[in-house]
């Protein structure tokens, strides 16, 4: 304990004072990477100390114990892995960031425990349980990547059109394996986005069909990968021969992405991303009526953006157990978990990007896909 | 590294995804028991064999008429003192349609004792009532939990309804203890009929053999007066392959019958946006298309802690989880349990009755 208040203490190799924002995310050159070592001071700065708005220069050893504290005890602590390294500002920010998650954990949660769970409380208990936990945890691990130094990465501008060719494969204790091959496209244009995917089973046992519509209510450039927020709207049907059942299901939800370079220059190129909203889900069975059910759609997401705006790495929760993956089996918990897992997109040239995803629920999805960009 | 660390991830996920694996094949092996010169099998595996000592067997139902053969060693010959625990007030155990044995006293009336003379070979006795046709009407209830210390006052209303037996999906505990099954045991004696049950999520929180032990197999199925009560064990907030098809046999041989399904977890919540049912919708579906299938003409569920009456593929479904555990707030039911009355050819009718 008395090492961790010494290093929190002790100034970072003369901390800067806090910096200003990075200001809004720009798809052009990625804030410089902390050094891994000692470096001479600038030309024109006071001996020892960075110029304003440059990193701190942190040793080596310094660096990895800001790492191992933001990752263990800055689980209970937040943006201790930042102060450490000397990056106050983006400590305090993560403080606020993972407080409002903690916050809207409590709000959200402590009701449906106190009730058991009043269907008059899931939607806003959910929603604020869900994305509190998002904020907290992202928090946590953004602290993780700023006491490590951050990154080089930067948010890449999506082509106006690009076209998916992908392949899923999902394996489940009751069917086994089975393959979903798709195709589809994607087109922006100034806010608005509209996608579509088909895909079917070789043996035309399983095929789905989904399109996405949105429209970038704030920072209006759907083509940007950044902050950003979405209103979206899907229609998504599953025919599923092996089990004889069809599945409509309507999406309406407001999906939200914040670069955490927003908030401080030592979390640049990192993000979370935030998805609430409401479904409603039509169910048409081997035998009997059809029904209606709702959906409650609610997950999180956080990653980084890969340097050179290549695209970018994510790790998500998604609390539906609608989907393909359906939910965890998380033990005494089952029933009540989603699903988790990690996406990836990486620009191999400028016009082709390579994609990937894997999820982890009741099912077990990866999936490989191609993306070709359009001028 | 990275890619081990995810390689290992994915094999720890894949690993439990069939946590209901293991329970699903002790289930066959639940109704057996081999000792003091007695081989024991209840048929199709509907009641537990609670105790086989020298002179002492003794057996829980869980139907109101099961089948057991005795297989009597040389050593296993002589007088034996044979209980059979939950079995109807007027069931009576008989061997070649014969009754058998010397009654003894009871503890309470849903205890059967006899002093029987087991000469060595096979034995096939069954224990049962008279009765096997008719209208008759019995209760459900689920989730008594931390309300175990008074479920004796659920029973007692239930008693008031004069059921022929009470069906029950589930979490009878809050923990799965041992000192809870015993207490649950004893709340029992208020209930003048016998208790017919599955698990719920919370018997797992401890070794389900606790409960396969003293209650018998969580997914089995009988029939009674012409009409089938089919339990699965959706612990798990699933169906594992294993008990999902044998759930299906058992409901399509039941296919021209009346015919009842009794889970814990509700396949769907009929609240769909609370998701308070399995966990994955696709498997609830599957399984809820099998029931249509099968035109099971009912299907109660437990879990949610609360009263709902809805359909699904046109089944009239229940959740009654007002057994005496934590309520759902604000839902206006509290403690409560389901009154249904069956009779041949005629839809099942379904009541609720609040206890306080």
């Amino acid at each position: 304990m008395a090492l961790v208040a010494a290093l929190v203490a002790a100034p970072a190799a003369a901390a800067p004072p806090d910096p200003p924002p990075a200001g809004p995310p720009a798809a052009g050159p990625p804030p410089a990477a902390a050094s891994p070592v000692d470096s001479p001071a600038a030309p024109g700065s006071p001996a020892g100390e960075p110029p304003a708005g440059e990193p701190p220069a942190i040793t080596p050893a310094r660096r990895a114990a800001a790492i191992a504290l933001a990752a263990i005890p800055g689980l209970a602590v937040p943006g201790l892995g930042a102060r450490v390294v000397g990056e106050r500002r983006a400590a305090r920010q993560l403080l606020a960031l993972r407080a409002i998650g903690l916050g809207m954990m409590v709000v959200g949660g402590v009701p449906l425990l106190v009730t058991y769970g009043s269907a008059k409380l899931v939607v806003p208990g959910v929603h604020l349980s869900v994305a509190g936990s998002g904020l907290f945890l992202v928090g946590w691990w953004a602290d993780v990547y700023a006491a490590a130094g951050g990154g080089a990465g930067a948010p890449r501008r999506r082509a106006p059109i690009e076209l998916v060719a992908d392949a899923t494969w999902i394996d489940d204790e009751f069917h086994g394996g089975r393959e979903l091959i798709g195709v589809g496209g994607r087109g922006h244009r100034g806010r608005w986005t509209l996608a579509g995917r088909v895909a079917g089973a070789h043996d035309g046992a399983l095929a789905q069909a989904r399109v996405d519509a949105a429209a970038r209510v704030w920072r209006p450039d759907a083509r940007a990968t950044g902050s950003g927020v979405d209103v979206r709207a899907a229609i998504d049907a599953i025919r599923d021969g092996d089990d004889d059942l069809v599945t409509v299901t309507g999406e309406l939800a407001a999906r939200g992405r914040l670069h955490l370079g927003d908030l401080d220059r030592a979390l640049a190129g990192s993000f979370v991303e935030l998805d609430a909203g409401l479904g409603l889900q039509a169910v048409d069975y081997r035998a009997g009526d059809a029904d209606l059910a709702g959906v409650l759609i609610s997950r999180f997401a956080g990653g980084v953006f890969l340097p050179c705006a290549r695209g970018e790495v994510a790790v998500f929760y998604d609390h539906r157990r609608d989907t393909l993956a359906g939910g965890l089996p998380a033990g005494r918990a089952a029933g009540f978990f989603g699903s988790v897992g990690a996406t990836a997109e990486v620009a191999i040239t400028p016009t082709w990007i390579a994609a990937a995803a894997v999820e982890f629920g009741s099912a077990r999805l990866a999936t490989l896909g191609v993306r070709r960009g359009l001028r | 590294m990275r890619a081990a660390a995810l390689a290992l991830a994915a094999a720890a996920l894949a690993a439990c995804a069939r946590p209901g694996e293991q329970r699903a094949l002790d289930d066959a092996l639940v109704g057996i028991a081999d000792d003091a010169g007695l081989h024991v099998v209840i048929t199709d595996r509907l009641g537990a064999v609670r105790t086989l000592t020298q002179g002492r067997l003794e057996v829980w139902a869980a139907a109101p008429a099961i089948e057991l053969t005795v297989d009597v060693a040389t050593g296993g010959a002589g007088r034996w003192q044979i209980t059979i625990a939950n079995a109807l007030p007027d069931a009576e155990l008989r061997e070649g349609g014969a009754p058998l044995g010397v009654a003894l006293p009871a503890p309470r009336p849903t205890v059967l004792v006899r002093d029987v003379d087991l000469a060595p070979g096979r034995h096939v006795l069954t224990v049962g009532p008279a009765d096997a046709a008719g209208p008759m009407r019995i209760a459900a209830m689920a989730d008594i939990q931390t309300g175990l210390p008074t479920v004796d006052e659920v029973f007692a209303a239930i008693a008031t309804v004069n059921p022929r037996f009470v069906v029950c999906m589930g979490d009878l505990t809050e923990r799965g203890e041992l000192d809870e099954y015993a207490l649950f045991d004893r709340q029992l004696a208020t209930l003048p009929v016998p208790l017919y049950t599955t698990l719920g999520n919370h018997e797992l929180w401890a070794e389900a053999a606790r409960y396969q032990g003293r209650y018998g197999p969580a997914s089995y199925q009988f029939t009674f007066h012409d009409v089938a009560f089919t339990f699965a064990d959706s612990g798990d907030a699933g169906l594992d392959p294993i008990v999902e098809d044998a759930v299906g046999e058992m409901l399509a041989a039941a296919a021209d019958r009346q015919s009842l399904f009794l889970t814990h977890f509700p396949p769907v919540d009929p609240v769909g946006i609370r998701d308070g049912a399995f966990r994955s919708r696709r498997d609830a579906q599957r399984l809820i298309g099998t029931l249509a299938t099968a035109g099971v003409d009912l299907a109660l569920y437990g879990h949610i802690h609360t009263y709902a009456e809805f359909e699904h593929a046109g089944i009239p479904a229940f959740v009654s989880g007002g057994g005496g555990a934590r309520p759902e707030r604000w839902d206006g039911i509290g403690r409560h349990f389901l009154v249904i009355d069956l009779a041949p050819g005629q839809p099942p009718i379904v009541g609720v009755r609040r206890v306080d």
